[in-house]
């Protein structure tokens, strides 16, 4: 009899759906949810509630209240949402870690949005590890509806949170198998309820009895059904977009993330051939100015620049791009404060200064640094514990990654130091064989069309050069706004700036390189930099 | 296996009194001698330092390959103590954990046992090689990361019970062709989505083990042989790869088992 009720419940719904235009203002059955708190707090998994207009929670008393995300933590595909309700209870919460293998446990939820809540026994059949992602794997039956909903153990205790998201390594999803989150990933949300008593989790005293009436009355209290209004998904209309240059970001953001991007180097004059050059060379002039205008404050306070470097002045500048690999992503405002940084990568004759005097070890293979006609070459073949010990030893230190690509690019996020154009690049191939034993590289400063805006030479080409930060590939997304030092560790170092025997892609201002420190090459340098007092 | 044991049991939470007349059925007992999330999580952990430790001693090898490989030198001093100060070091860097203090941090004494052995192994495997490495006249003497890597993997499996496999889609060796699990795993890794470095482990009910795949990537080093021009004869004879800078090239595959 309810059943038949649900179901002409769900075919209204269902009708009413269908007669609306898109996007028609019905929320429609989304997922479940477990309370955490009396005071309205819900966990659920984030990809239920995600892109939601508008979001519904369905008490067990069938009262609609409004909800909105207090948290959302997207990698861990779980959500805490916030109803103004009174009179909910919530459900105790268990400790994770005590979770084991072939364990039995209880999956509450709304199975296909129907009103009806469903409880399905299970046990833990494996535990499972992706990415980031950490997995509970159970053989009860888990139906999209359920999605958000608790998993209990056998004390009424939440362990986990069902999530269908996370995708078996294998592709196939088995029938009667559903996946949950270990409820101990919730604990930077639960954070965000005030007063939240963390002392409590997993303390709730074993059953002593076989209550198990009791048990399912209480699993059922605490679970809610979620409703939501989506956001209308923008439909591809395979219409190119009218201004290539604005829709490029866009169509690469909406770009699955299974494909690599192939950066499209025929658009480099997209900004426009003559337009483009007369701006850059308007930014150029302004960047001279600001770094003159530098300098006379710096004398005005007695310092002058160290031998060899110029000044970077304090400001922000776009870091990143959006068209290169994913790891240069996103492009991002960057601020930094004034620093020195040299002219040109240092020289084999610079660094024999640093070998006479005892404190650096010779170049890993010492051909080209031995050549008596290779003196004003970088130096190459060093590791970047080397690179480093001889800024050291020069008082000075590696530059930060964002410092080296602002000296190479500043502030406007062109491509290269000197603009967008890529006809330089083909010069210099032209020009030189790039294939000669030197691997393209030439003395410093070799090619004055390539300095960039603060004067700075060679940073697209000649060498890879080492930086001081660690290598991770999601460090544009996280990295903090001011003076950013790289993460906290890592298995790489950042390389920048490519040789002439690399594409244009690897030159750009924005490619981000990497090697194992301890690597060492024929085209692999360094340059200093060093802070303004 | 008690997969088939499931069951649907709606209640109608309005109407709770009406809809729970039948209760549940007695749980049986609860397998307490299965490890729980904790402990797992212990052992996973395990897998990957072990796995970094021995992509670090196949890492030394590389690092020192040039000398391995010169015919002029004989005695080429690359000990085995030599090997394992490097490895040690190299193992440091990579997991920020310090094998040379005397009470390595944070690490339960079963992982440190399982650290130390696979050092072990490795100088053996080192020190058995000598006079190989030491040969003079000869050049390339087939001493190389991965013919390390299986030999330090086999004893190590011997002594210890503990799988350790180097493998890729396109395995050169063809006793390190992936299993299901594996390839699996490899697909996921070769997508240049996939974050860096994070390992795909699983545990079931099934294989009673915990596996893990530790993923690698080819730096300029590995492309001498497995870079460009693919299918071009490296030093040891096989074709390679054409493999570009950072891709992924295959992973390091551990198996513990949970009641060693």
């Amino acid at each position: 009899m309810t059943r038949v009720r649900s179901l002409a419940l769900l075919l209204v719904l269902g009708s009413l759906g269908a007669a609306q235009s898109p996007g028609g203002p019905s929320e429609r059955p989304a997922g479940t949810g477990v309370i955490v708190h009396p005071n309205g707090y819900i966990l659920t998994a984030e990809h239920v509630v995600s892109n939601a207009r508008r979001i519904v929670v369905v008490t067990p008393g069938e009262f609609r209240a409004p909800a909105f995300v207090v948290s959302a933590d997207p990698d861990h595909d779980l959500a805490l949402l916030k109803i103004e309700t009174v009179g909910l209870s919530e459900a105790p919460l268990g400790y994770a870690g005590a979770v084991r293998l072939d364990q039995e446990v209880f999956v509450v939820g709304f199975p296909f949005g129907l009103r009806e809540v469903t409880i399905s026994r299970g046990r833990i059949t494996a535990l499972r590890a992706k990415g980031v992602k950490r997995v509970f794997q159970v053989d009860a039956a888990i139906n999209p509806g359920s999605s958000g909903g608790p998993v209990f153990n056998r004390q009424g205790e939440v362990v986990g949170i069902v999530a269908t998201k996370f995708r078996h390594p294998s592709g196939i999803v088995p029938e009667g198998m559903g996946l949950a989150v270990p409820i101990s990933y919730a604990t930077p949300l639960l954070a965000n309820i005030p007063e939240f008593d963390f002392a409590a989790i997993g303390k709730r005293p074993r059953e002593s009895g076989d209550d198990t009436e009791g048990l399912v009355q209480e699993l059922a209290r605490t679970t809610v059904r979620i409703e939501t209004l989506r956001v209308q998904e923008p439909v591809p209309t395979g219409l190119a977009p009218a201004d290539p240059g604005a829709g490029k970001p866009k169509a690469e953001a909406h770009r699955a993330p299974g494909s690599r991007p192939q950066p499209s180097l025929s658009q480099d004059q997209a900004p426009g051939g003559e337009t483009d050059a007369s701006l850059i060379v308007h930014v150029n002039e302004q960047l001279r100015a600001a770094q003159q205008e530098e300098l006379g404050r710096l004398a005005q306070r007695g310092i002058s620049p160290p031998e060899g470097m110029v000044v970077v002045p304090a400001g922000e500048f776009s870091m990143g791009a959006e068209d290169g690999l994913p790891d240069a992503r996103p492009v991002h405002r960057t601020y930094l404060s004034s620093y020195w940084i040299d002219q040109y990568e240092v020289t084999n004759e610079r660094y024999r200064q640093c070998v006479e005097a005892g404190v650096c070890p010779p170049p890993k293979d010492r051909r080209a640094f031995d050549d008596p006609h290779a003196a004003q070459h970088p130096v190459t073949n060093v590791t970047w514990s080397q690179a480093r010990g001889y800024c050291q030893w020069r008082g000075r230190r590696l530059p930060t990654e964002a410092e080296w690509e602002k000296a190479a690019r500043g502030i406007d996020g062109r491509r290269y130091p000197w603009g967008n154009s890529e006809e330089r690049i083909k010069r210099v191939a032209q020009d030189r064989d790039v294939r000669t034993p030197r691997n393209g590289v030439a003395p410093v400063g070799s090619h004055p069309e390539t300095v960039s805006p603060y004067g700075v030479f060679d940073l697209s080409g000649n060498v890879w050069e080492w930086v001081k930060d660690w290598y991770a590939e999601d460090f544009y997304a996280i990295a903090p706004p001011r003076d950013p030092q790289g993460p906290l560790g890592g298995t790489f170092r950042v390389l920048r700036g490519g040789d002439w025997t690399q594409g244009a892609l690897e030159l750009r201002a924005s490619h981000r390189g990497w090697d194992e420190m301890t690597y060492w090459g024929p085209t692999l340098g360094f340059r200093c930099a060093d802070d303004v007092p | 296996m008690r997969l088939a044991l499931w069951w649907i049991f709606p209640v109608l939470p309005v109407l709770a009194d009406a809809g729970l007349t039948t209760s549940l059925p007695k749980a049986e007992l609860a397998p307490e001698s299965n490890p729980p999330l904790q402990t797992i999580l212990e052992i996973e952990n395990t897998a990957r330092l072990l796995a970094v430790l021995l992509h670090s001693g196949r890492y030394v090898i590389n690092e020192n390959q040039d000398l391995l490989d010169d015919p002029e030198k004989g005695d080429k001093g690359f000990s085995p103590e030599v090997f394992e100060q490097q490895l040690l070091e190299m193992f440091r860097i990579r997991s920020g954990v310090d094998l040379r203090e005397l009470d390595p941090v944070r690490l339960p004494q079963e992982a440190k046992n399982l650290l130390l052995s696979l050092i072990a192994v490795s100088k053996q495997v080192v020190a058995d090689a000598q006079p190989d490495i030491n040969r003079k006249g000869v050049g390339y003497k087939g001493f190389i990361p991965a013919v390390f890597g299986a030999r330090v993997a086999s004893r190590f499996a011997a002594s210890t019970g503990i799988g350790l496999k180097q493998t890729s889609l396109t395995p050169r060796n063809p006793s390190n062709a992936p299993d299901a699990f594996e390839t699996a795993a490899l697909q996921e890794f070769a997508d240049p989505a996939y974050p860096r470095e994070k390992v795909i482990s699983e545990v079931t009910t099934k294989s009673r083990a915990l596996r893990l795949m530790f993923p690698l990537y080819a730096t300029r080093r590995c492309l001498v042989c497995h870079g460009e021009p693919k299918g071009e004869q490296d030093k040891t004879g096989y074709p390679r790869e054409g493999l570009r800078l950072g891709q992924n090239a295959g992973a390091i595959s551990v198996v513990i088992p949970l009641n060693r």
